[in-house]
């Protein structure tokens, strides 16, 4: 009995003194962790809408975003940001999730300029089949199909593109390559029923 | 439910938890010589997994989040997995001491299964799935275990008779039988 | 050679703990899909393995032998939890490509192995050393299998191109199986040499022999690789025979009285 109550105590003991060493590193490591991903994703709004210089966060109606992505698969509008250079609005930065990868959410920035043309595709996080689904981020021709073209919505084919809707899928990794158009849908149909014509 | 079944599924057979996200590894190599051995510890895997999503993804939502814990989730889904592994077995021995005797000499064995720790922390994190999707996932993930296990012992059996070279004997030919088989479950990637 | 460079010895090649005592395998398998991701990997838990090492080295004389595992497993959830908010914090790329499998280093055999069987029972230093080696066999293990998944399957090193504008990438290499091949001819190649080193071993002692006397120069009984010495059997049921043998013991014995110890006896790397 005494031993089960000093066992009992020392592993308290020391569950305790790991969780409060865990709660320290944490609030240790919180603001790099904050910051690396600020980073990353400041990096992905350069990459996309590339002439601008300032990126501002906009307040959006959530309700109504989820409406219109919704209709382009199992999509979610993140955020909205407007990109700047001296006052003019240069396009627009929108971050949407979608869930129907082939390994869990795939997250990522879609540009979009002032034409309402797809100016940019940069991932946030990816975790699909290296070699295959990976390929979304690792293979730049992917993404650049969705570039600079006056399209509302865009569809996936496997055997050849013939009109600028169409999008090459990656090979053996046609989820992923519809994943990744339904988000770029989502954000392309928010873009024209709400942010078109600018935000009041 | 169609989406539960399409979780079901894809944790099965298409993600298969052995030969598509590489998890459980080591009772893979290590236990599927024997057929009957194999059996009794895919069964052990199943009931453990299954429960242990459902009491993590509770922990997670109930008691993590509310207290923004969140982070403490490595520790806590370990130290769980470990003692509700030990409750099971005596729950077992009292309760329904048949299933005990053919599943018991595995149970202790899964406390290191890295499947078990992986989907409770993949049902949190990286798929978000709801405590009953999250359940499903378990389930589902133990089964696709269980089955490569029985296969893998199934082969294993015949290739004990066969003349390998030297230095495949043992663990290299079975890596490269695994192989092989996770070539054919890459094909069931078509399927959703 | 001193008992510390002992320790490097045995963790780097002695009993490596990919090629031959084959713990760890999950990581091993699922993270070296290129040679940063394999190396990174190796690195995360070198440091985790040094650190319980040191930890569990330090507090062998206060954890009570009934509760040591889940002591250790305390402890190295810990470390591998504070790992994770490093990696996340400054190396975000990285963290993310190895995902779920930082978090899963709380289960890899290596670590709860070498707690189990070596530091619960060495000094510090030692203990140190002893995880340093095995963090480097496994490092250079990972580096190994992710450089030639990399160069095949993708033509780069390190993300250089190394293989030739014409060369079409044998995308197999980065694919699951891909890393089940290139494992197996990896051990393959590791036992390989070894039976020829313990060959010339035996013939060299044959001839001695011969050249003496007979008197006691009987060659020593082949210490294959596959044998599983009861001290470094903590884990090694993938180790071919000895996992089912002392499986069947272990569920002989009852296994009941003292689960949590069969669970590092019994062999059951994750």
């Amino acid at each position: 009995m005494k031993g089960i109550i000093k066992h009992t105590g020392l592993l308290a003991a020391i569950t305790i003194i790991a969780g409060l060493l865990l709660g320290l590193v944490h609030e240790i490591t919180l603001a790099p962790i904050q910051e690396a991903k600020e980073q990353q994703k400041n990096d992905a709004y350069k990459t996309v809408v590339s002439d601008a210089k300032e990126f501002n966060v906009i307040d959006y109606d959530q309700k109504e975003a989820d409406k219109i992505a919704s209709a382009s698969g199992k999509c979610t509008i993140d955020e909205v940001v407007e990109a700047k250079d001296g006052g003019e609005v240069k396009g627009y930065v929108i971050t949407v999730t979608d869930g129907e990868g082939y390994a869990g959410d795939i997250q990522f920035t879609v540009g979009i300029n002032a034409d309402g043309q797809v100016s940019g595709v940069s991932f946030l996080s990816i975790s699909e089949s290296p070699g295959l689904g990976m390929n979304a981020r690792e293979d730049p021709s992917f993404t650049k199909q969705y570039e600079g073209k006056d399209v509302e919505k865009f569809t996936v084919v496997k055997t050849g593109t013939s009109s600028d809707e169409e999008i090459n899928a990656l090979s053996g990794a046609t989820i992923t390559s519809k994943a990744v158009t339904g988000g770029v849908n989502a954000a392309l149909s928010y873009y024209n029923q709400v942010l078109k014509g600018g935000v009041s | 439910m169609k989406e539960l079944l399409l979780i079901a599924v894809s944790a099965a057979i298409v993600n298969n938890v052995v030969f598509s996200q590489f998890l459980g590894i080591c009772p893979f190599l290590g236990v599927s010589k024997k057929t009957d051995q194999a059996v009794g510890m895919g069964g052990a895997v199943i009931f453990v997994l299954t429960i242990s999503a459902l009491v993590s993804e509770f922990l997670y939502r109930f008691i993590l989040v509310p207290l923004h814990f969140e982070y403490l989730e490595t520790i806590v889904f370990i130290l769980v997995i470990a003692a509700m592994v030990q409750f099971v077995e005596m729950f077992l021995k009292k309760a329904i001491p048949s299933l005990y005797r053919a599943l018991g000499v595995y149970l202790p064995l899964i406390t290191t299964n890295c499947a078990v720790l992986g989907v409770a922390l993949n049902n949190v994190d990286k798929y978000d799935y709801g405590i009953l999707a999250g359940t499903v996932n378990g389930f589902a993930t133990a089964v696709g275990f269980a089955l490569a296990l029985i296969l893998m012992a199934g082969i294993r059996e015949k290739i004990e008779y066969n003349d390998i070279p030297k230095p495949f004997r043992g663990i290299a030919i079975v890596l490269v039988t695994s192989g092989l088989m996770a070539i054919a479950f890459i094909g069931f990637s078509g399927i959703i | 050679m001193n008992k510390y460079t002992e320790r490097l010895y045995n963790g780097l090649i002695k009993e490596n703990p990919t090629t031959v005592m084959l713990l760890g395998m999950c990581p091993t398998l699922a993270t070296t899909t290129s040679l940063i991701n394999g190396i990174g990997m190796g690195l995360c838990t070198l440091v985790v393995l040094v650190l319980s090492n040191i930890v569990i080295s330090l507090l062998r004389k206060i954890i009570p032998d009934e509760v040591r595992i889940p002591a250790f497993i305390v402890v190295i959830a810990s470390l591998v939890t504070i790992v994770q908010f490093l990696m996340e914090g400054y190396f975000p790329d990285l963290s993310q490509s190895l995902g779920v499998y930082i978090p899963l280093i709380v289960v890899n055999c290596i670590i709860l192995g070498r707690a189990e069987a070596y530091a619960s029972k060495h000094s510090v230093g030692l203990s140190a050393f002893d995880g340093i080696g095995m963090g480097l066999g496994f490092t250079i293990a990972l580096g190994i299998l992710g450089g030639v998944r990399e160069l095949f399957g993708n033509g780069t090193i390190a993300g250089m191109q190394i293989m030739p504008k014409g060369y079409v990438p044998i995308s197999i290499f980065v694919l699951q199986p891909g890393a089940f091949f290139v494992l197996a001819a990896l051990i393959a190649l590791v036992t390989y040499i070894m039976s020829k080193r313990e060959q010339k071993k035996r013939e060299k002692a044959a001839a001695e022999a011969k050249t003496k006397k007979p008197v006691k120069a009987k060659a020593k009984p082949q210490v294959q690789t596959a044998s599983c010495a009861p001290s470094d059997c903590a884990g090694c049921a993938a180790r071919g025979g000895c996992g089912v043998q002392i499986f069947a013991e272990t569920a002989r014995a009852g296994l009941r009285d003292n689960a949590s110890k069969q669970i590092v006896n019994g062999g059951e790397p994750a």
